[in-house]
């Protein structure tokens, strides 16, 4: 099968995809483990509903930076059939490092704020400490669910293909292909 | 901890829910309806509704669990009648988005010119977005149950 260049918007779709099914996917299946645990009424009635959706927002934005770094970076890209599964590891693994850690760091500064305003200048060793080892937890995190996610997203491309017959991509219009 | 205040925003989620779930199903029917009739030229709409389901699919969880959020605390326990629809429900919403992806990446996938398509793809196609509306269909009930008893 021909592959053809994806566009930009092609890339633009397909991270916008990957953004969106990754902070959905995170948040359902955070809520379901929450609810099967007996803790979920109890979680949300302390966020409130406007920082919830906040909270999802800033999610939302970072699951979108980061796959947008991680796609871009990807070649010959997440579609090509000459794409492993390897070297998706590799960058969502990265990338979901650097996702895991911007997540804590708003969660660490509001700590901080809270923390730092009743106890002074006193706690700052205490949170200098919280900051590094919460990062490296963080980012540890992070790269496990960014690996476990890069990896879906093979299986959801084998899937489409095979739920889609292959067919001959004639070149886009102003794209370069490596077929004559 | 809140920074507006619930009652105007309970409703701005509510409404904003409706209107997700409103284009997630009414933009899977028009692309099903289009396939059907074998429109000319359907990979545009199909990608466009690509778009506005990922948003609105994001929104719609978002706004879903800001609907628990209206209840919470007394969220009732998964041994209930109702937490078991809840439950169905989540387990129904993670094999739309899980499925849906499977969607979109076969559409990314395809060649730029909707002639070059062979009925074998659009017949696909066609049973995909359909396979999508009944989904979000079945979902919705689930949600009436869940709402209503």
């Amino acid at each position: 099968m021909a592959e053809a260049e994806p566009t930009a918007d092609d890339q633009s779709l397909l991270v916008w995809t990957v953004a969106s099914v990754n902070a959905a996917l995170l948040v359902a299946v955070g809520v379901g483990l929450l609810y099967a645990a007996g803790g979920l009424g109890d979680r949300l009635a302390g966020l409130g509903t406007s920082v919830g959706v906040l909270a999802y927002g800033y999610l939302w934005g970072v699951t979108w930076w980061t796959n947008r770094r991680w796609l871009d970076a990807l070649e010959p890209g997440l579609l090509s059939t000459d794409t492993t599964a390897v070297a998706v590891s590799v960058g969502a693994l990265r990338w979901g490092a650097v996702a895991g850690v911007l997540v804590f760091a708003p969660a660490f500064v509001a700590v901080a704020v809270l923390v730092g305003g009743n106890a002074g200048l006193g706690a700052l060793p205490f949170l200098a400490l919280g900051a590094g080892i919460g990062a490296l937890v963080a980012a540890g995190v992070g790269a496990i669910v960014g690996g476990i996610l890069g990896l879906l997203d093979v299986v959801f491309v084998r899937a489409s293909r095979a739920w889609l017959p292959p067919t001959e991509h004639p070149p886009r219009a102003g794209s370069e292909t490596d077929t004559p | 901890m809140a920074l507006l205040p619930p009652g105007p925003t309970h409703l701005a989620v509510r409404w904003l829910h409706v209107l997700a779930m409103a284009t997630l199903v009414g933009g899977a029917l028009l692309c099903w309806g289009l396939l059907r009739r074998r429109a000319a030229d359907p990979l545009p709409v199909l990608r466009t509704y690509e778009w506005l389901f990922w948003g609105a699919a994001g929104l719609a969880v978002l706004t879903g669990v800001g609907n628990l959020g209206a209840i919470a605390p007394a969220i009732p326990r998964p041994a209930t009648s109702w937490g078991l629809a809840f439950s169905v429900k989540l387990v129904g919403v993670i094999g739309l988005l899980v499925g849906s992806t499977v969607r979109t990446m076969g559409v990314l996938d395809l060649p730029p010119d909707s002639n070059a398509l062979p009925q074998t793809v659009l017949d696909r196609l066609r049973i995909g977005y359909a396979a999508t509306a009944l989904w979000l269909l079945g979902i919705l009930v689930l949600a009436e149950v869940i709402a209503h008893g």
